[in-house]
């Protein structure tokens, strides 16, 4: 008796779980309409702002690549003094409360500010610039596609790479031909949750690059100007592209797992 | 052929104790140690993983202190093989041909012959999750071959297969090292493995070379008890020396040997083997010792059936299937065992 009774508790606190989280996003996905897209494909603006999303995320993404793998490398393969600090620094940018991500990388790369003016003699400027995005979207995201990666490599036996290097493969090599395809499924579930952390970021962006407007800093730039009406299209676009790499994202690694499965 | 001389190496609280022995061109080394006594380690230091700290390791003459891993002249198959889950067992074979960028055509030739030597010319398209334990072994071999390097190093590559496919892995193992002239350093904790397989045996004790020489050498005259309790494991004994009446003494057991020192300790080993069974006491033979015992055990082992005996110590008598049978044994029955003299090896302690 007590036992079902503790059950149906459960269950009755589960559902309206689920319903306050559903509801919004469902309430959202219905209210698409031919109307709405047409709506939307009309005003450039918006069109633009959500192209543009896309594009930067995806450099974000591709700089994450470029940084984040010999670092979660490194650290997946390495024992160190102070490896515990690093990493927390790695995680970090995911705590902070990302306006607060936004002043803090203002502080450093404004264009007063010491990288601000590093990088101005290189031509790069991040306050209100494609740049100044990009930099928004990786600081707030690239955490995720590390420690993915790094947990992909340390799947991947080291003696898998001594066997690569006595068979003739120098480490970069080893690296290429084996550790990364071998890693491949984390890394690539780690660049779909980066690419998709930097579609939605706002506080960061908002802060550092008001302009080139991104889709979340037009969602609030509408709502604020002409209310709720006019910010709503894109934010419905905004949650079926978000729905679409969160579907994509599953099948992946769904799809990862049981190739996974086969090889043990 | 290789060469180590006075190698050593600490990593972590381990240490690698000045190794020292060289392999002539087609020889077959087996180093024996149980877990943990360093030979991964070693195996590790001589394909490059490990840097010794000190001494140095030569493979045909050159040093190999400053040669890189990728460079060595010498090929591993480990006991886990590694072999590369996202290709196929060609791929895997080919990976170092198409490493050096050698053209399409000569990989897939060497490919194919070196399948066809190993006998796995049907599984080439095959992926690597589906091959049975024999079959992996096999593909790392040939991976380990096609490179066509002078030394081989095996660590531990039968520890992980089922009897049968054990047996025929060593023989496969036997023919390539004939057939190809390699010079062989094969790790294992198995006795039985060095012995089918090895021109020379080591012994390797907590990082040290304890003893190595030819099999038969070190299997007859283990150079301390510590070796004979690890490549001999049945039958092995302190015994004391006798001289008025000639006997080794443990106990009431006692062993006629002529010409040893009074009062003298001595490793004693009597190999399972030679210890034939009998119902009767057999007087005619020509064999000194004979002794009324009752059986404790039978163990079937994959070279015949193991009989434990208590003769006032446990002796163990290694059967045939057909002998057993034969004899009609049966645990707690009585038995005469009977072995000549001179199989009984004798050791200075």
């Amino acid at each position: 008796m007590k036992n079902s009774f503790f059950n149906l508790f459960f269950k009755i606190l589960f559902v309206i779980l689920l319903i306050l989280i559903a509801a919004p996003i469902v309430n959202m996905l219905i209210s698409l309409s031919p109307g709405l897209i047409n709506y939307v494909f009309q005003d450039k603006e918006i069109v633009r702002s959500i192209f543009f999303t896309l594009e930067a995320s995806f450099y974000a993404t591709l700089f994450g690549l470029l940084f984040g793998i010999p670092a979660a490398y490194l650290l997946a393969r390495n024992d160190f003094w102070g490896k515990g600090v690093i990493e927390a620094i790695v995680d970090i940018p995911v705590m902070f409360p990302h306006s607060a991500a936004g002043i803090a990388l203002l502080s450093i790369y404004g264009s007063r500010f010491i990288f601000g003016k590093f990088f101005a003699l290189l031509g790069i400027g991040f306050v209100d610039t494609a740049f100044g995005v990009i930099l928004g979207m990786f600081f707030v995201s690239f955490s995720y596609l590390v420690n993915s990666a790094k947990e992909g490599f340390k799947k991947v036996d080291v003696h898998l790479e001594y066997v690569a290097q006595n068979l003739g493969a120098t480490r970069f090599q080893a690296f290429r031909r084996v550790v990364l395809p071998c890693s491949f499924s984390d890394i690539l579930s780690g660049m779909i949750m980066m690419w998709a952390r930097g579609l939605s970021e706002f506080g960061a962006v908002v802060i550092l690059a008001y302009h080139p407007m991104t889709a979340p800093v037009m969602i609030y730039e509408r709502f604020t100007s002409f209310g709720l009406q006019y910010s709503k299209p894109i934010s419905v676009i905004m949650i079926y592209v978000s729905l679409i790499i969160f579907i994509a994202l599953r099948f992946i690694q769904h799809k990862m797992k049981v190739r996974d499965k086969g090889k043990r | 052929m290789l060469i180590l001389d006075n190698v050593s190496l600490k990593k972590g609280l381990f240490r690698l104790k000045e190794i020292s022995f060289s392999l002539s061109e087609g020889e077959y080394l087996t180093m024996v140690g149980p877990t943990g006594s360093g030979k991964t380690m070693m195996l590790d230091t001589v394909i490059g993983i490990n840097r010794p700290q000190t001494g140095e390791i030569r493979v045909k003459g050159r040093s190999m202190s400053r040669v890189p891993l990728q460079n060595r002249p010498v090929g591993i198959v480990y006991q886990n093989l590694y072999l590369f889950p996202h290709k196929n067992v060609y791929d895997n074979i080919a990976f170092p041909l198409a490493i050096k960028r050698m053209p399409k055509k000569t990989i897939k030739k060497k490919v194919e012959e070196t399948a066809a030597f190993l006998k796995i010319t049907d599984i080439l398209g095959r992926s690597i999750q589906n091959l049975s334990g024999g079959e992996k072994q096999r593909v790392a071999l040939a991976r380990a071959l096609v490179p066509e390097r002078p030394v081989l190093l095996l660590d531990e590559p039968l520890s992980a297969l089922d009897a049968i496919t054990k047996w025929e892995i060593m023989q496969e193992l036997r023919r390539i090292h004939r057939e190809k002239r390699l010079t062989v350093l094969h790790v294992t904790h198995d006795i039985e493995e060095a012995l089918f397989l090895s021109d020379k045996i080591g012994v390797l004790i907590q990082g040290e070379l304890k003893q190595m020489g030819p099999v038969e050498e070190v299997m007859n005259r283990p150079s301390s008890e510590e070796i004979g309790r690890l490549i001999r494991k049945d039958n092995l004994f302190k015994m004391t020396y006798d001289a008025r009446r000639s006997l080794l003494c443990k106990g009431t057991f006692t062993l006629y040997k002529e010409g040893l020192k009074d009062n003298r300790e001595y490793l004693v080993h009597i190999p399972p083997e030679d210890i034939i069974l009998s119902h009767e006491p057999l007087t005619t033979s020509s064999a000194r010792n004979c002794y009324k015992g009752r059986i404790s055990s039978i163990i079937y082992h994959n070279l015949g059936v193991k009989i434990g005996i208590d003769a006032g110590i446990r002796l163990v008598s290694l059967l045939t299937q057909r002998s057993f049978h034969e004899l009609e044994l049966e645990t707690g029955k009585e038995i005469y065992l009977i072995f000549k003299s001179n199989a009984v090896g004798v050791y200075g302690v």
